[in-house]
């Protein structure tokens, strides 16, 4: 595992100091390097391509327009990404009716495969990378606190709603999700340094 | 609550677990604990890694460049309000968007919706011992500020462009207008000269400006004059250099002039017509002219014929 991810956020947050500056080939390697984690994640909240779509556009122009609140103090450039995205998600969702998702999702089967991007190899690189980082990680993690993190995170469950779906008491949740993350961030600080995370 | 129940809030508030009530409390606590901010940056990070697990999907080119098409027509500078007010304007900014016929945003027009990805951190940074429910409508009344300051001081700017073009319009039409007054004197000149009834006087300096001179034209037939001095001192304040016509030695008033700081002076006058041979004098008379001369003579000379 090379140690090339902290570099990695430090790139990152030149790139959305020059996404403030209006620097649009910055913000095209922004897009290239996280549209398809953020559409990932807008599919999964959403499980519709047109509606993930559609707020992946809102997001990326959130972006553009709003780069410059972004700061490094408060923690990582993908953390800012992340959780405008989430968070734009889940209004999304709690915002469309349940009947309609359900209708669309019966239509868009078989998506046509997407044309390649300029600097789609790089970024796609860059990804795998961090993405294999965060396995290995998660991997040290018990499965039922995995678990929890990923559906209230990813999933934008409430704690009660995971307590009702895996039929565990409140409490339990709430401390698995507590242990889970401390544990993610102590093992993916081990792996990457003090910069990730 | 104590330090450490804020504590157990940090990792629920990282993943998006806390209800608006725990996010309001942990909202007044932040602001006076470092350590409590720290820990919620770590664990911030922690989560959004989180984001690794989901398969990426390859958004299409055509919506690649649709985005990158979308933010050329925003402005950077402007603050972000609501995304559905943005999308609508880039919408009509944007012709490929009509021919791709994108679904339209719905976007809750909701206060949440308004801070958009803020998170406990972007809201207290703003103002400190607050609570959510405070510190939010306090961030979208800054929002709203720093629209409102955004619009004021482009307007300003505007307005201070508008001014300048303004004041440049100004001197380009005050320096139009001297040309304009230059081009018709100097035409006088040439309408005067050309006229057939014209005489021409050559006036010399007298006692107070010996080396003064000038040259006037007259035309008998209407009583236009024309006078081009040199050499005259610059008028004292609220004085000026006028012209008279002497005939039968009675001095008739004709029109006043100053110098320039080079001692010229150049007017064109309309005097009483029809004198044969008339003498010519310029003296320094009060601001505005006098009916019969009172100050010294500066320049004199007689028309020839």
């Amino acid at each position: 595992m090379s140690l090339a991810t902290p570099q990695t956020d430090a790139e990152d947050a030149e790139l959305l100091r020059a996404v403030a500056r209006g620097d649009e080939a910055a913000f095209a390697r922004v897009y290239d390097r996280y549209a398809p984690i953020l559409l990932g994640l807008m599919l999964r909240i959403l499980r519709s391509r047109p509606e993930a779509e559609d707020v992946l556009q809102e997001v990326f122009l959130q972006v553009w327009q709003q780069a410059r609140s972004f700061d490094p103090a408060r923690g990582r450039a993908f953390t800012w990404l992340a959780t405008l995205a989430r968070s734009r998600a889940i209004d999304r969702l709690r915002a469309v009716d349940s009947r309609e998702r359900a209708a669309q999702r019966s239509a868009e089967d078989g998506q046509p495969p997407a044309a390649e991007s300029p600097s789609w190899a790089e970024e796609e690189a860059i990804r795998a990378e961090r993405a294999e980082a965060v396995r290995a990680a998660l991997a040290e993690l018990p499965e039922e606190q995995r678990q929890v993190l990923v559906l209230a995170y990813i999933d934008g469950m409430s704690q009660s709603e995971i307590a009702a779906a895996k039929n565990q008491p409140l409490g339990t949740v709430k401390t698995r999700t507590r242990t889970g993350l401390k544990r993610l961030s102590e093992a993916l600080r081990s792996r990457l340094g003090q910069q990730f995370a | 609550m104590r330090h450490e129940d804020y504590k157990q809030l940090l990792a629920l508030e990282a993943v998006g677990a806390l209800d608006e009530e725990e996010r309001a409390r942990l909202g007044e606590h932040l602001p006076s604990c470092a350590e409590c901010r720290e820990e919620l940056r770590e664990m911030s990070d922690a989560a959004a890694s989180l984001l690794y697990t989901v398969e990426p999907v390859r958004p299409s080119a055509e919506l690649r460049a649709h985005v990158l098409a979308r933010v050329r027509a925003v402005d950077p500078s402007e603050v972000f309000v609501d995304p559905s007010e943005v999308a609508a304007s880039s919408k009509a900014a944007d012709p490929s968007e009509a021919r791709a016929g994108a679904p339209s945003p719905t976007v809750p027009r909701d206060l949440r919706s308004l801070l958009g990805g803020a998170s406990l951190w972007q809201i207290f940074a703003w103002r400190p011992a607050l609570g959510f429910g405070a510190a939010a409508a306090l961030a979208a009344v800054v929002l709203l500020g720093l629209t409102s300051l955004t619009l004021w001081s482009r307007n300003r700017s505007l307005s201070e462009e508008v001014a300048s073009l303004a004041g440049r319009l100004r001197e380009a039409q005050s320096e139009t207008a001297g040309q304009r007054e230059q081009l018709a004197s100097a035409r006088n000149v040439e309408e005067l000269l050309a006229s057939p009834g014209v005489r021409v006087a050559e006036l010399s300096g007298k006692t107070p400006a010996p080396q003064a001179h000038a040259m006037l034209a007259y035309d008998r037939a209407t009583g236009r004059a024309v006078v081009m001095a040199t050499g005259l001192p610059p008028c004292p304040e609220g004085h000026a250099y006028q012209l008279w016509l002497i005939a039968d030695n009675k001095p008739l008033p004709g029109g006043t002039f100053k110098s320039d700081a080079q001692g010229r002076g150049h007017m064109s006058d309309s005097l009483p017509p029809n004198h044969t041979a008339p003498t010519f004098a310029v003296t320094l008379e009060r601001e505005g002219g006098v009916p019969a001369p009172q100050g010294d003579v500066f320049l004199v000379g007689t028309a020839k014929g």
